[in-house]
């Protein structure tokens, strides 16, 4: 088999504008018609395997909801079993920590929403947002008995 | 516009603040059915401080009986695991006020359908203790319980039965609930705890509030009226309430052998007056704490009306099924005269009363209705719906019932709702 | 392609890119709402009442986790949304719609409680192929790029629907509906043009009823065929959207293609302070009757498809509801507002039965609930539970407000979901942001 031939490209600047300048028509067309959709980047929450395995669920989303007044935490369900059992464990309620003004959310409704949770299906808990400690854009940290996950991104 | 306060005269300050406008649009303004505005009818003074009124809630489980006879829906009903006499698992209310404690706890999985029902006199202090006695068949759940008033207005959270927004009452435990109704009508009260499940396993009830007309005003003859209408429009000499739900068979079978329902299936294989279908609608009140009642027992409450011939015959009529029902009385004209506790006038007075012969009742709805008693004999008040009127898929029965009149003066007055 | 040619390609392309790049910035963008307030009724407006409408496919998220394609429309150049843009003009001006059709059937809008409605200025009129049978309720626009102007003159003041009016029981399903507010010539703070319907403009929302069946989704999607005799709906949403995304924000972010909110956020009443109720418009653009129950308020029915409840002379007709049952196809327009009826306060006036301690509520996750401890509107925290911080809070009131069809108020079946929103109420001096 033949190497096949390649040149070592030389540093020329020129190169760079059309790429640049493609980049810089996408953004910009974007930002001016892109809507909500695409002009905000990925939202992700933190994985932790040995939480997930520990409660059956994987958080998915803290959003500020209820005109600031409420905070929505979603969960995927990953094990009925442990799922329900979180659901329906009233002793060891997630906690949500602001990392950023250390305030706490932490009346939470139950929320019950149904005898046995789905494998994934996602559900919720909804807090009262005591005194606006949790605001768009903060970072949180969820409490769940022994477990934590930190540097929740809260929209 | 009077302010509702609070300390030393609460009572009568409310009092008049709910007569006089307090709820904008509760409160109807006073006047005749000719569309005319009126004067604020004039009130007699009334008891201060308030009149007071204590109930004792039980929730739990139970098992009741469908109509004998109907056709089997495998494997669903009747329930092989009901006990004899019974073939349907359910979730209930019981009345157990002046019950030892003792006596309470031994009400666990005896709930009956539909709930006790619950009259009070506008402007009471009314206290609702309930209790969760837990489910027998299904130790395994944690369910808890709530009463929702359904329909009371400007409810704080905390009376209003959501355990989602204020609490529930865990297995084992009480909680008092609170209300002052200022509006008079009728109105239904039901578990909020996973309602849809809740619902319909049968914890519903009608709860009505008599107006304070009823004492007698410058304009009205003491006597029982619907509402505060000001001009004796919505009198009535007897009364009779009926809870209209579905029950859907399968549901019932899942939760008793600890399986899970898509409630999105929704699919009613019964329909009830007061938990019972026909031809159960027409037995006689019962007792849960007797057994004179049999089969019946834990369906305590009768669907059958009577009165005398010439008598203004009040219909509480409420619907707590996902369907819309529409009931008939062959041959008598219905006078609608309130819809969800509420005066049918406009705000400037003007008369909203329909005279009809089909009155459609949306889930959640509830409407008053007056019949004049015809000529003796016997009529039925069914649901339009056909669909409706069969048990199981199967024969007559449903949501019918008969109104069965007498000469005039042939049956005393009544004592109470149902009676 | 030859190096020679990619740079000349490079040279001949970079000038009109960097001209595109400038031009983008300076277009100006697709209509927008003047500002968009975070809950409530948002209107989109334009100038001469003149709408572009593009009928299209897009995505929208249930709070399950589900991805439903949906069809509905994007307005101007904008982006695909579900419902419709809220259209709002003024009774008797003159408006246009000019729907675009992207989609790979026609497809065409009713007007319902419109009259005289024009279609490319002719009168908008049933259509029927060959045979005579009848394919559309009204003057379509082809498949993938037709387009249609419809015109009419803004009829009395209200609320209504508009829909597709092509192979409706697909098309409406797939979310081809929106809403349009008619507004009183004058009055924009009347729901009619009686004195009556005032309401207080900062608190009017919108609850456009609709419901879902995934696999009628999937199959569109798809390009299958779908019996319809196996319809079963799944998903129950109020402006598209269904519990708890019924209380986001309108524009939520991750809820790109489900702008509206449902939240309604009042204060209670007070003679002076705040007269005026809240204004709520129901539209049903399902199959079924959606009755809808509102916690811990009644409320007002004052109109019904774009009439007044009035009549012949005048009079009110109106009436109270704790059950608003909104038909398929109907619009119910209904005031709102919350008494603090008993001005429960621990000092002069405390509720009078005592609150279970902590270990006697079950509501939490945890021994906590929201209200337990403090009952009391605008309230200060009351016992908490140790190890917690007491933070301030306003002590606001939450009410559910949900289809009473209970099966509707559930996520393909697990409850406090679909058909359901909250009414917040906030002390009487507001809420501290």
């Amino acid at each position: 088999m033949a190497a096949i031939p390649f040149r070592i490209p030389r540093p020329r600047p020129g190169r760079l504008v059309l790429p640049l300048l493609v980049l810089a028509l996408v953004a910009v067309s974007i930002v001016r018609f892109g809507g909500y959709a695409a002009a905000r980047p990925g939202y992700a929450v933190p994985h932790d395997g040995q939480l997930e395995a520990a409660l059956g669920v994987r958080f998915t989303q803290a959003a500020v909801v209820g005109d600031g007044g409420l905070v929505e935490l979603r969960y995927l369900v990953l094990d009925t079993q442990k799922a329900s059992a979180f659901q329906n464990d009233t002793k060891h309620p997630p906690r949500l920590r602001n990392e950023r003004s250390g305030k706490l959310a932490w009346r939470a409704a139950l929320m019950k929403q149904g005898h046995e949770l789905r494998p994934g299906q996602s559900y919720y808990l909804l807090y009262l947002n005591n005194g606006g400690a949790v605001r768009r854009g903060d970072t949180i940290e969820i409490t769940s008995g022994q477990r934590r996950l930190a540097h929740v991104p809260v929209r | 516009m009077t302010d509702p306060v609070r300390q030393g005269s609460i009572s009568r300050r409310a009092l008049l603040a709910g007569l006089t406008g307090l709820g904008t649009w509760a409160v109807l303004p006073e006047s005749g059915s000719d569309a005319q505005p009126r004067r604020p009818a004039a009130l007699l003074p009334r008891a201060v401080p308030n009149p007071t009124a204590s109930l004792h809630l039980a929730a739990t489980d139970g098992w009741v009986s469908m109509p004998q006879g109907s056709p089997p829906i495998s494997p669903f009903w009747p329930d092989p695991l009901a006990p004899a006499g019974s073939d349907l698992y359910v979730f209930g209310f019981r009345d157990v006020t002046g019950l030892s404690a003792t006596e309470v706890t031994g009400q666990r999985g005896k709930a009956q359908i539909t709930a006790p029902l619950l009259g009070f006199d506008q402007e009471t202090d009314i206290k609702i203790k309930l209790t969760n006695l837990g489910l027998s068949q299904r130790p395994d759940l944690v369910d808890g319980h709530t009463v929702h008033w359904h329909g009371f207005r400007n409810a704080i959270p905390l009376f209003d039965g959501v355990p989602e927004l204020s609490i529930s009452v865990p297995i084992g435990r009480e909680f008092t609930y609170f209300y002052r109704p200022h509006d008079a009508g009728t109105y239904m009260y039901h578990c909020h705890f996973e309602d849809v499940e809740h619902v319909q396993m049968g914890m519903t009830g009608i709860v009505y509030v008599r107006p304070a007309q009823n004492s007698g005003t410058a304009d009205v003859p003491p006597g029982r009226y619907v509402y505060n209408d000001g001009d004796g429009s919505t009198r009535y000499d007897r009364e009779f309430a009926l809870m209209l739900t579905e029950v859907w068979a399968e549901a019932h079978y899942r939760d008793a052998h600890i399986q899970t329902t898509d409630w999105t299936d929704y699919k009613p294989s019964f329909f009830a007056f007061n938990g019972r279908c026909y031809p159960d609608t027409l037995a006689p009140n019962g007792d849960p704490l007797s057994q004179a009642a049999g089969r019946l027992r834990y369906q305590p409450i009768s669907s059958l009306i009577t009165a005398n011939a010439g008598e203004r015959v009040l219909l509480r009529l409420a619907n707590l099924g996902y369907r819309n029902h529409t009931l008939t009385v062959d041959g008598v004209d219905l006078l609608v005269v309130g819809k969800d506790a509420a005066l049918l006038r406009g705000r400037d007075g003007s008369a909203e009363y329909q005279v009809t012969s089909t009155v459609q009742i949306g889930p959640g709805e509830s409407r008053d209705v007056i019949l004049t008693a015809p000529e003796p004999g016997t009529y039925l008040l069914y649901d339009r719906d056909l669909t409706s009127l069969a048990n199981a898929g199967g024969g007559r029965g449903g949501q019918l019932t008969e109104i069965r009149i007498s000469p005039p003066g042939t049956l005393p007055a009544q004592t109470r709702a149902n009676a | 392609m030859l190096p020679a040619d990619l740079g000349r390609w490079k040279r001949l392309s970079a000038v009109p890119l960097a001209a595109a790049v400038v031009a983008v910035l300076v277009v100006p963008g697709p209509d927008r709402v003047a500002a968009s307030p975070p809950a409530g009724l948002e209107c989109r407006t334009a100038a001469d009442n003149a709408f572009d409408l593009t009928a299209t496919g897009g995505y929208a998220a249930m709070p399950d986790g589900n991805t439903i394609y949906m069809w509905s429309y994007a307005s101007g150049g904008g982006e695909f949304q579900l419902p419709g843009p809220t259209l709002c003009v003024t009774s008797g001006t003159k408006v246009t719609v000019v729907l675009h059709n992207s989609l790979p059937e026609p497809t065409s809008i009713t007007f319902p409680g419109q009259a005289q409605v024009l279609a490319d200025g002719r009168p908008a009129q049933p259509e029927t192929d060959a045979a005579g049978t009848l394919t559309s309720l009204t003057t379509t626009a082809a498949a993938n790029s037709g387009a249609v102007t419809y015109t009419f003159t803004a009829g009395p003041p209200g609320t209504y629907l508009y829909q597709s009016g092509t192979d409706v029981q697909k098309q409406v399903q797939m979310g081809l509906y929106g809403a349009l507010v008619v507004r009183p010539a004058g009055h924009p703070d009347r729901e009619n043009d009686r004195a009556d319907s005032a309401f207080d403009p900062d608190h009017e929302y919108l609850y456009l009823l609709g419901e879902i069946d995934p696999d009628l989704h999937l199959a569109v999607e798809r390009r299958r065929a779908y019996d319809f005799t196996r319809y079963k709906a799944r998903y129950f949403t109020i402006n598209g959207r269904s519990m708890p995304d019924t209380i986001a924000p309108n524009h939520a972010e991750w809820l790109p293609a489900q702008p509206y909110g449902a939240l309604i956020h009042i204060r209670p009443y007070d003679p002076v302070g705040n007269p005026k109720p809240a204004l709520i418009r129901y539209l049903n653009a399902g199959s079924v009757a959606y009755p809808f129950h509102p916690h811990g308020s009644d409320e007002q029915l004052i109109a019904r498809d774009g009439r007044p409840a009035q009549g012949p002379a005048g009079q009110d007709l109106s009436f109270s509801n704790f059950l608003i049952d909104v038909s398929p196809g109907q619009t119910v327009d209904t005031l709102m507002i919350w008494k603090d009826a008993e001005h429960w306060d621990p000092q002069g006036n405390p509720i009078p039965v005592p609150l279970p301690s902590l270990q006697d509520q079950i509501v939490g996750p945890g021994p906590e609930t929201w209200f337990a401890e403090n009952p009391y509107l605008g309230g200060t925290p009351g016992e908490l539970p140790p190890g917690v911080v007491q933070n301030n809070q306003c002590g606001e009131y939450y009410h559910v407000a949900h289809s009473h069809a209970l099966e509707q108020a559930t996520n393909y079946g697990a409850s406090f979901g679909g058909m359901m929103t909250l009414i917040r109420i906030d002390p009487p001096a507001g809420c501290p942001a």
